[in-house]
């Protein structure tokens, strides 16, 4: 099984976006074994919930699993605590991150990345933020960014990773 | 007022929304009927709000692209983005956009005249690139975004492809 894991995800740009995946995995025929993580009382949660009242039933026959974490998830000491220490591949095959911050202990992870303060954020909170990154990113990460000129800034501050760089449709 | 301007963004340093208080562009924007709404509730503002900067409080995706619709622009001002959504929604609803001159827009918009860059910082240069909005009135063209955009299921096989 694989995994989208957008718990951390709240935001309503980054709502959109991510949101434009767990639509299209809800609702497409073609695609099977997902686990999608998110968040209560999250813009995410809101925009799930009417999804899956328009498809009721229609995706549990493919093994899509929708799981709802308390909000209590998305405070960033519990956030980076999961990320540090769950050890995703026990459960999972592949997995695919939309809130920032990569689990350490998944080798086959892509992370979507669209937190532009993680690398332009000047404050102590962003700095601090941007070393818990540096802890939690491993060689094997891959990377996925929407433009050239994130993925050029991030090669910048964080040095080179493997990646993709596709902008979608929202 | 004349001319209705929406800039979409949460209340963050980067985003810029200070420069709407200062008084020479809030002079400019009440002298030439423009006015700015915001998606950012009153009390965030720091300032009483006029005419010419309304706040309408945060606001949902939906809403937010039915009043990118019924404005004459999109105004936007924020220092960096790794995407800058408001920036492809409003070129698909066929919208003049006035922005700094910064990577994140040319990557999305290229060098099309569709689009107003002021290029640096400060309100003078908002002022002259919004006279220039003012005097050229941009037309809707039919080519949108430099890059194209993939749709959701080929660019999911390709995560799942990559890993």
């Amino acid at each position: 099984m694989d995994l989208l894991w957008a718990a951390g995800v709240n935001g309503e740009g980054s709502s959109v976006v991510t949101f434009s995946f767990v639509e299209f995995l809800i609702s497409s025929e073609d695609v099977s074994d997902v686990c999608i993580v998110y968040t209560s009382e999250s813009t995410l949660s809101a925009k799930i919930a009417l999804a899956e009242a328009c498809n009721a039933g229609n995706h549990s026959s493919r093994n899509i699993r929708l799981v709802r974490l308390p909000k209590l998830c998305r405070l960033y000491p519990i956030h980076l605590l999961v990320k540090y220490f769950f050890p995703v591949s026990l459960w999972f095959r592949r997995c695919v991150v939309f809130d920032d911050f990569p689990f350490r202990l998944c080798p086959r992870q892509l992370l979507y990345f669209h937190q532009p303060n993680l690398i332009f954020g000047s404050t102590i909170l962003w700095k601090l933020k941007r070393l818990a990154f540096m802890m939690l990113k491993t060689k094997r990460l891959t990377i996925s960014f929407q433009t050239f000129h994130i993925r050029d800034s991030y090669v910048r501050v964080f040095g080179n990773c493997k990646s993709l760089c596709l902008l979608h449709q929202v | 007022m004349n001319y209705k301007l929406f800039y979409p963004a949460s209340l963050l340093p980067h985003k810029n929304h200070h420069l709407l208080l200062e008084p020479k562009l809030l002079d400019y924007l009440t002298v030439n009927n423009i006015q700015v709404r915001l998606t950012i509730n009153e009390d965030q503002l720091l300032a009483k709000p006029t005419e010419a900067v309304i706040c309408l409080g945060p606001l949902n995706h939906d809403d937010c692209i039915a009043l990118l619709r019924e404005s004459d622009a999109l105004l936007f001002l924020s220092e960096f983005e790794s995407l800058g959504l408001p920036l492809i929604e409003a070129v698909n609803a066929r919208k003049p956009v006035i922005s700094y001159d910064l990577p994140y827009c040319r990557e999305l918009l290229g060098d099309s005249p569709y689009y107003i860059l002021y290029e640096s910082e400060g309100v003078n240069p908002i002022c002259s690139a919004l006279t220039r909005f003012l005097l050229d009135q941009p037309k809707p063209r039919q080519s949108l975004l430099v890059r194209d955009t993939l749709p959701v299921s080929t660019v999911w096989s390709r995560f799942l492809n990559a890993i």
